[in-house]
């Protein structure tokens, strides 16, 4: 058995004694793969790394009742998207509030960098970020189940089987998901992916 | 298109890129419908958008904010007793199970003592019924039931009833 044994879950039974490197190190690996998914839900950076922080400290929490029972990125997504949910159900509860406010400063807390608005980029570059934020606009209108399917269909880590238990739905439901969510974005996209003006970088 | 070939392929194209042998196989039923050419094309030019979707960077500090947001949690829980640690640990996620086992016995009680109750409501009613059987009146009063009975065997003959004789009387008295 040992040696079937998933690499991440063999890390989260060294979490569960107490190793904190191996923590690290599963933070390591996760932590782009799970903030994307909560920035794509949420659309804002600042909250999205703090509901991504929490997503890894919820593990931490939770390392002493771990068992084995199934991958270990897909227990890691169930959270990340139970919180993203959460998240979304208390804006829709309190739309004024928000972490920024709720959060105190953190002095360690690095800035955000912004960007200069005197520099002018170049065209190529203007287009490119507003095909981006179309694509962007078109993923967040997605219903949350096929948003959710479609941005872990990119994780090389979760198969279909992985997609089907984080979402919640039956393999080939899951798959129905994808499509329906990719044939919503090429109708939405059609003018883009028509001219096939945008090549990639 | 729901040729399965074509779906099998796309579903792969959508987790990875193909592999030279299944780009070949592709290429060959692309060759052969050419609507299926048309909705490949959408499908890779809608995965080259997608590829280039980046979140924006994550910050350089994030597993150290992550770390110290550990520690904090675990000097937390040094300062608790160790029934809230119990509590937080496991309490927190048996309770709601234990409260459903609970209804659920709750249940499964209320049931039973109805059952009970409707076999005792049914017993009675099945002695009642007996003790009517019990109250039926003296032999003697039935003595020439029989006779009676037989009487009602004794032929008719409806467009002359007057017509029936003693005898067959009678013979159905005997």
């Amino acid at each position: 058995m040992a040696t079937n044994l998933d690499p991440d879950a063999a890390l989260m039974l060294r979490v569960r004694e107490g190793d904190t490197a191996a923590f690290e190190a599963l933070v390591e690996k996760y932590k782009q793969p799970v903030f994307g998914l909560v920035y794509r839900h949420l659309l804002d950076a600042t909250e999205a790394e703090d509901v991504a922080q929490n997503v890894f400290l919820q593990v931490f929490k939770s390392a002493r009742r771990y068992r084995v029972t199934a991958k270990f990125s897909t227990w890691l997504f169930t959270i990340a998207r139970n919180l993203c949910l959460n998240e979304i159900r208390r804006r829709s509860r309190h739309p004024a509030d928000s972490l920024d406010q709720a959060a105190a400063p953190d002095e360690h807390e690095a800035p955000r960098q912004f960007e200069d608005a005197k520099v002018t980029p170049p065209p190529d570059l203007v287009l490119r970020r507003e095909l981006e934020a179309k694509v962007e606009e078109a993923i967040a209108a997605l219903p949350e189940k096929q948003r959710t399917a479609l941005l872990l269909c990119r994780e090389e880590e979760l198969s279909y089987e992985d997609i089907a238990k984080v979402v919640g739905c039956s393999l080939s439901a899951t798959k129905s998901l994808i499509h329906r969510a990719r044939e919503t974005l090429k109708e939405q996209l059609k003018p883009y992916l028509r001219t096939g003006e945008w090549n990639e970088p | 298109m729901n040729d399965p070939v074509y779906r099998k392929l796309l579903e792969t194209s959508w987790r990875r890129p193909l592999t030279p042998e299944e780009q070949a196989r592709l290429a060959e039923f692309l060759a052969a419908h050419a609507d299926a050419a048309r909705d490949w094309e959408a499908e890779v030019a809608l995965d080259r958008f997608l590829r280039a979707q980046r979140p924006p960077p994550l910050a350089s500090n994030f597993t150290a904010q992550v770390l110290r947001a550990v520690e904090a949690e675990q000097a937390r829980q040094r300062g608790r007793s160790p029934w809230r640690v119990w509590w937080e640990d496991w309490g927190r996620v048996l309770a709601p199970r234990l409260a459903w086992a609970g209804a659920a016995l709750v249940l499964a009680v209320a049931g039973m003592q109805e059952y009970r109750y409707l076999s005792r409501a049914r017993l009675a009613q099945d002695l009642a019924r007996i003790s009517l059987v019990a109250s039926v009146p003296a032999p003697e009063i039935l003595q020439d039931f029989e006779s009676i009975q037989q009487l009602s065997f004794v032929p008719v003959k409806p467009a002359d009833s007057a017509a029936i004789s003693d005898d067959e009387l009678l013979r159905a008295l005997q």
